[in-house]
């Protein structure tokens, strides 16, 4: 698990940040922004109540056999009022940069013309329709709302799949999506000694296991469409493993290679050249695994 | 300012971070310039066995524009998982020694004749056809076809070693060979 805003972990989180931004100067003002986000998420973490989950053992272990995550998205119970205020807070943090669109969200907040709890409750990359029919509506940036709507649950979800990681059955799953929530990852990670191959969740920030040579976005396993590429200079810690077959990529952290306890987040956004790098090479990112 | 950025996105292809990008207007260019300077160096990853022992530990080979360059353990594997032992992790200098091609690996078939002192290249077909050819003689001189009246038709004098990363088709289309020609030390390697 990242754990990523757990109070007692934000200062481990922001010192990473902080180290990062010394290292590439180039990445400062995505992390500077990231540093804002994570502290406003680390905020609210304490007043999260979970709800009890109606699951058991055996229900858990039926799921996994038959490749059905833990819960499905929809089913995540969030404290509007407590979500809202993390919404506002976010919005306060974009206000330097997006001025224009965060004024005219609160003025459709005010107008009763945004209703946030149903945001919320669609603002799932399955319901991709909704945030694009809200933002048309109110005139704004697609992918700035859904920023928001995602930043703002991200916190709920991973509370929600740390109460629910014990269920997980790890060495049977290997499928290509979340055990616990069903989304697409967003990062991988090589770790253990072994280099067992993980991959990152981009709703709860689940970490599972899967394959070492093989697609986690379209499961292709020829590993002759399947090869990564590195930098000299910074070495193997990061690596870029790319499908010629559905020509989308994803960054992985081998953290034999980095030798700390890594938040895979904030790796993310502190190497986004190789993202840069990526796309210059033909593959793609989707962005419901961005940010 | 807007445009100059606009541009730099148009520059760099750039689809999934030119969202952050048009979104947040952060600048890009510092991350860009630095790319630039990190060029991508490309390796290819694929599955193999390791080819000493009997256990047939599974291993990841990576390569660098057709040359080896590392081997280490499959940590999927359910034989060694991710684990290689001191011959395995040195397996890739049957390959590659020192990041160049080992010029002593036998790529071809070598044959040395009885009494011989050296080695001479012969073809796989030649190969199989005097392996073939020399289990006839040795079945057609030495098969016992009975033994106090029964019928046994044993061959006592090969014997076959079997490998533990032989498939199951192969395992089974070897025992059958074997059977039929009535060879009876049938062994497996991990036992020897």
């Amino acid at each position: 698990m990242i754990n990523m805003g757990k109070d007692e972990n934000l200062d481990k989180i922001l010192n990473r940040i902080d180290a990062l931004c010394e290292k590439r100067p180039s990445h400062k003002e995505v992390l500077k922004f990231l540093k804002q986000v994570i502290t406003e998420q680390s905020k609210i973490k304490p007043e999260i109540k979970i709800d009890s989950i109606d699951i058991n053992e055996n229900i858990a272990k039926i799921k996994c056999k038959e490749g059905f995550p833990l819960v499905s998205k929809e089913d995540i119970r969030f404290d509007v009022d407590l979500a809202t205020t993390l919404f506002k807070r976010l919005c306060e943090i974009l206000n330097e940069r997006v001025s224009e669109d965060i004024k005219k969200i609160n003025k459709a907040i005010d107008g009763q013309e945004l209703d946030l709890e149903e945001l919320f409750k669609k603002a799932l990359p399955e319901n991709g329709n909704h945030i694009k029919a809200v933002a048309q509506n109110l005139g704004l940036n697609q992918f700035l709302l859904s920023f928001l709507a995602k930043n703002t649950l991200k916190p709920f979800f991973e509370a929600y799949a740390n109460e629910l990681k014990e269920y997980v059955d790890q060495e049977h799953w290997l499928k290509n999506y979340c055990p616990v929530c069903g989304s697409e990852p967003f990062m991988a990670e090589l770790s253990e000694k072994e280099g067992k191959r993980f991959l990152i969740c981009s709703s709860c920030g689940y970490k599972w296991r899967f394959v070492r040579i093989r697609c986690p976005y379209c499961n292709n396993n020829n590993h002759k469409t399947l090869r990564y590429f590195y930098t000299e200079k910074e070495g193997r810690a990061y690596r870029v493993d790319v499908c010629d077959k559905c020509k989308r990529y994803i960054k992985t952290i081998d953290t034999n290679e980095l030798g700390e306890e890594v938040i895979p987040a904030i790796e993310d956004v502190g190497t986004m050249y190789l993202d840069l790098l990526a796309e210059k090479q033909g593959y793609k990112r989707d962005e419901k695994t961005l940010f | 300012m807007d445009i100059s950025r606009r541009d730099f996105l148009k520059v760099s292809g750039a689809a999934s971070v030119g969202l952050l990008v048009g979104t947040f207007g952060f600048d890009l260019r510092p991350i860009s310039a630095y790319a630039q300077a990190n060029p991508p160096e490309w390796v290819s990853e694929a599955f193999s066995i390791c080819p000493y022992c009997g256990c047939g530990c599974g291993v990841i080979v990576g390569s660098k524009s057709g040359t080896l360059t590392y081997v280490q353990g499959d940590p999927d594997n359910p034989i060694n998982r991710g684990a290689l032992c001191s011959k395995g992790q040195a397996s890739i200098q049957m390959s590659t020694v020192d990041g160049k091609v080992n010029e002593k690996r036998v790529t071809k078939v070598l044959k040395r004749s009885a009494y011989a002192g050296d080695w001479h290249e012969i073809s796989w077909d030649q190969a199989i056809d005097e392996i073939a050819q020399k289990i006839k003689d040795q079945r057609d001189s030495d098969l016992i076809e009975t033994e106090d009246g029964v019928t046994v038709n044993r061959l006592e004098t090969i014997a076959a070693l079997g490998t533990a990363k032989d498939t199951n088709e192969e395992c089974y289309l070897y025992i059958k060979l074997m059977r039929a020609l009535g060879v009876v030390y049938v062994e497996h390697c991990a036992r020897v």
